[in-house]
């Protein structure tokens, strides 16, 4: 291997280059630095920049809205809660019944009995329970029950006279507003005392009411038009 | 190597290290700033998709502040049917009250419930509507228990009464003291609800200018319709002079009495009601004189004449009834036929009133016409208009109002009845698809469109035509026939009464 000595003085000697395979990977490695750089830059001052002061501006929008956006809400709260109050006074009003419209057009079938020659009814207990909550569906009023019990009287046929009762229970308006009444059933009874006739027919009529419908709030809900062809009372 | 060699490598080595971090450290500024600037845009789309709904929202408010009035005005209506705070503290006075005027005796009330209602705590409701209920035991006969029913039931406040018992009075066995009025024993149950306003599930909201926009409502009807709808279920009047056995009592009990009272009882009765026939039919002949009279002078001891033997017979009528009437069916039977009826029409052609007519009987008379007429029994509705108009000479001016709701009830009635009676032939009709204005009838073998007469009737106008039935519009009610079984004489027609809103109505 050949040695070169330099000779000249230090300040006469001519200055010694970069080599290039040290120069090119640092300038390379110099312009990655610096366009990675840029490219950071770029998006950190310039894309993310705009993109924050969109964010900022639009929360600021919605935050100016915010009072109204409150506004609405509490007025759709409002609003909910008077529809469920009427409609809770809609179905306090449809859940009545007013019996003593029911017990007048019964009032007329059990005494229209044509003189006694039709029937004779006496009627011992009449009650009506309040509807079974169970069984109540979703939109519809549960109904009541009437229950009514005593004697159908005759001379001869008590049960042929209890049917005739039956039947124009059944064809008046009283019956309009129940869901069924059961077939005549019942026995003949002989009763004590000195009143004529003694045979007579048990009543004991269970009678459902028809279940309700939940009146809507856009409708009316009043008039319950149900027509009264009331027989002429008896004259007795 | 040499030094210089050396160094080379290591400044080169050097320069890529440093290089290398600082290009890691750039790319992982960069992929930080890569991710938030992700969310910031994500974040920026949901505010703005936020800021969009919430303008579409707010443009609602108008609306909105509308549907909240009017509701609040609709529930303020509504519940002024519940009592308040002052009609429940005094509700059973009002019971009371009602029990005396329907001749009821309360034996037991329990208001539990409604005394647990002012006990709790520092009196605060706890939700919006309170049931408040009371239960009763009366000893009351059937005719008072309706009329205490009658009462809560017409109650100007929502009453209702979910449950109750009625069990007949045990007779004391003896069918000659047996009265009809032997009091039943009744258990009920009277249920009526009370509104508690301050109770709110979230605070109340302000409407501004809430006055203004309620006026602007009502400005343009709103309010109007929320008024003219009613929650207040049909009332029903209980006619207390109904003449009704008692179904509670023995009916055996009646023909019992009857019996006893025999053929000498019968007899006396009906030579009791031969005087006071008697004596009306004078009375009649006293006021026929006293009408064709025309000398003033001469007619006032004829009035004179009348007046005495009107009065006398009225008196004797009254001590009837006083007395519970005739007790043989005939007589009684007879008594309101061949008596009441011709006195009672007797005393109002002079115009003078027998009977004081009262506001509950009118109504009742006004119901009864109603419900005639929508069920389609129309000339039973005239029969009753009839005999309530009958009730209007002399009665309180008050009550004009009703009687001419009952005449105009009549007449509608009088239209269909009359109508029923016309004879129209319809041989079909004809109903473009594409053009329902254009539709005819053939009636009377004419072709007749909407609008036009019916030929032969000048009376008689074609309302509407559809495939299966025609509307008349006859004395101003609308009548409609369906297009087969047409015209026989007397036929009713078999669809909707012609009032517009009248719901029909089945038995």
């Amino acid at each position: 291997m050949m040695t070169r000595i330099n000779l000249m003085p230090s300040d006469l000697r001519r200055a010694e280059s970069t080599p290039l395979r040290v120069l090119l990977p640092v300038v390379a490695a110099v312009v990655v630095v610096v366009v990675v750089g840029f490219g950071w830059a770029f998006l950190r001052f310039g894309k993310l920049e705009t993109a924050r002061s969109e964010l900022e501006t639009a929360k600021s929008e919605l935050g100016a809205l915010d009072a109204r956006r409150k506004y609405v809400e509490s007025l759709r709260d409002e609003l909910a809660e008077f529809k469920t109050r009427e409609q809770t006074i809609r179905s306090i009003a449809s859940s009545r019944v007013l019996w003593t419209r029911k017990l007048d057009q019964l009032f007329d079938v059990a005494t229209a009995d044509n003189g006694g020659q039709d029937y004779l009814l006496w009627i011992d207990t009449l009650e009506v329970k309040p509807p079974q909550a169970s069984n109540a569906k979703k939109g519809v009023v549960p109904a009541e029950t009437l229950r009514m019990k005593g004697w159908c009287f005759a001379e001869k046929n008590p049960l042929e006279n209890f049917n005739t009762f039956h039947r124009k229970l059944r064809e008046s308006p009283f019956y309009a507003d129940f869901a069924d009444m059961p077939n005549p059933a019942g026995k003949a009874e002989e009763l004590d005392g000195a009143l004529r006739p003694k045979t007579a027919w048990t009543v004991d009529l269970t009678l459902p009411m028809k279940a309700r419908e939940e009146k809507k709030s856009n409708t009316k809900t009043g008039a319950i038009a149900e027509s009264d062809g009331r027989p002429k009372p008896n004259p007795r | 190597m040499t030094t210089t060699q050396a160094q080379h490598t290591r400044t080169r080595t050097i320069a890529l290290g440093v290089a290398g971090v600082l290009v890691a450290l750039l790319g992982w500024l960069t992929w930080t700033d890569y991710q938030a600037l992700e969310e910031a845009r994500k974040e920026t789309e949901t505010a703005r998709a936020t800021i969009v709904k919430t303008q579409a929202d707010i443009r609602t408010i108008p609306q909105l502040e509308e549907d909240v009035l009017v509701v609040r005005e609709t529930v303020k209506r509504h519940v002024a049917i519940l009592p308040d705070e002052k009609d429940i503290n005094g509700f059973v006075d009002r019971l009371s009250s009602f029990a005396t005027d329907a001749g009821v005796k309360i034996v037991k009330l329990d208001d539990q419930e409604a005394r647990a209602r002012n006990n709790r705590p520092g009196k605060k409701a706890t939700a919006a509507f309170d049931r408040i209920s009371y239960k009763l035991s009366l000893s009351a006969s059937t005719d008072s228990v309706l009329r205490f029913l009658d009462l809560f039931e017409n109650h100007e406040r929502f009453v209702k009464i979910p449950v109750f018992k009625i069990a007949r009075a045990q007779e004391n066995g003896n069918a000659a003291d047996a009265v009809a009025a032997a009091p039943n024993d009744v258990d009920l149950e009277i249920e009526t609800y009370v509104y508690n306003p301050t109770v709110r599930t979230k605070d109340p909201v302000t409407v501004p200018d809430e006055s203004k926009k309620l006026e602007g409502l009502a400005k343009r009807g709103l309010l109007a319709k929320v008024m003219s709808e009613s929650v207040v279920p049909a009332a029903w009047r209980h006619d207390p002079s109904m003449m009704r056995r008692d179904p509670f009592v023995d009916p055996r009990i009646a023909s019992a009495r009857e019996n006893e009272r025999g053929e000498a009882a019968r007899i006396a009765e009906e030579a009791e009601l031969e005087q006071l026939v008697g004596t009306l039919n004078e009375a009649a002949g006293a006021v026929k004189k006293e009408v064709s009279e025309r000398n003033a002078v001469k007619r006032a001891p004829l009035k004179a004449d009348a007046d005495r033997l009107l009065t006398q017979v009225g008196a004797k009528i009254k001590e009837i009834q006083g007395r519970n009437g005739f007790a043989v069916d005939a007589v009684r039977a007879r008594f309101e036929k061949d008596v009441l009826v011709p006195f009672d029409a007797l005393v109002r052609s002079r115009g003078q009133v027998l009977v004081t007519v009262d506001r509950a009987h009118v109504e009742n008379m006004l119901a009864r016409v109603k419900e005639a007429v929508a069920d389609g029994r129309h000339e039973e509705a005239v029969n009753f208009a009839e005999q309530a108009g009958a009730l209007r000479t002399g009665s309180d001016p008050n009550l004009a109002p009703i009687f001419e709701e009952i005449a105009d009830e009549a007449r509608l009635a009088r239209a269909w009845v009359e109508f029923a009676g016309i004879e129209i032939e319809c041989k079909g009709t004809i109903v473009p698809q594409d053009a329902p204005e254009r539709s005819v009838a053939i009636l009377n073998g004419v072709p007749v469109a909407a609008g036009e007469g019916v030929p032969g009737r000048p009376d008689i106008t074609v309302r509407s035509i559809s495939r299966v039935s025609v509307t008349f519009l006859y004395k101003g009610v609308a009548i409609e026939r369906p297009v087969k079984g047409l015209s026989p004489k007397g036929t009713e027609p078999k669809t909707q009464p012609g009032r517009p809103g009248a719901p029909k109505k089945k038995n």
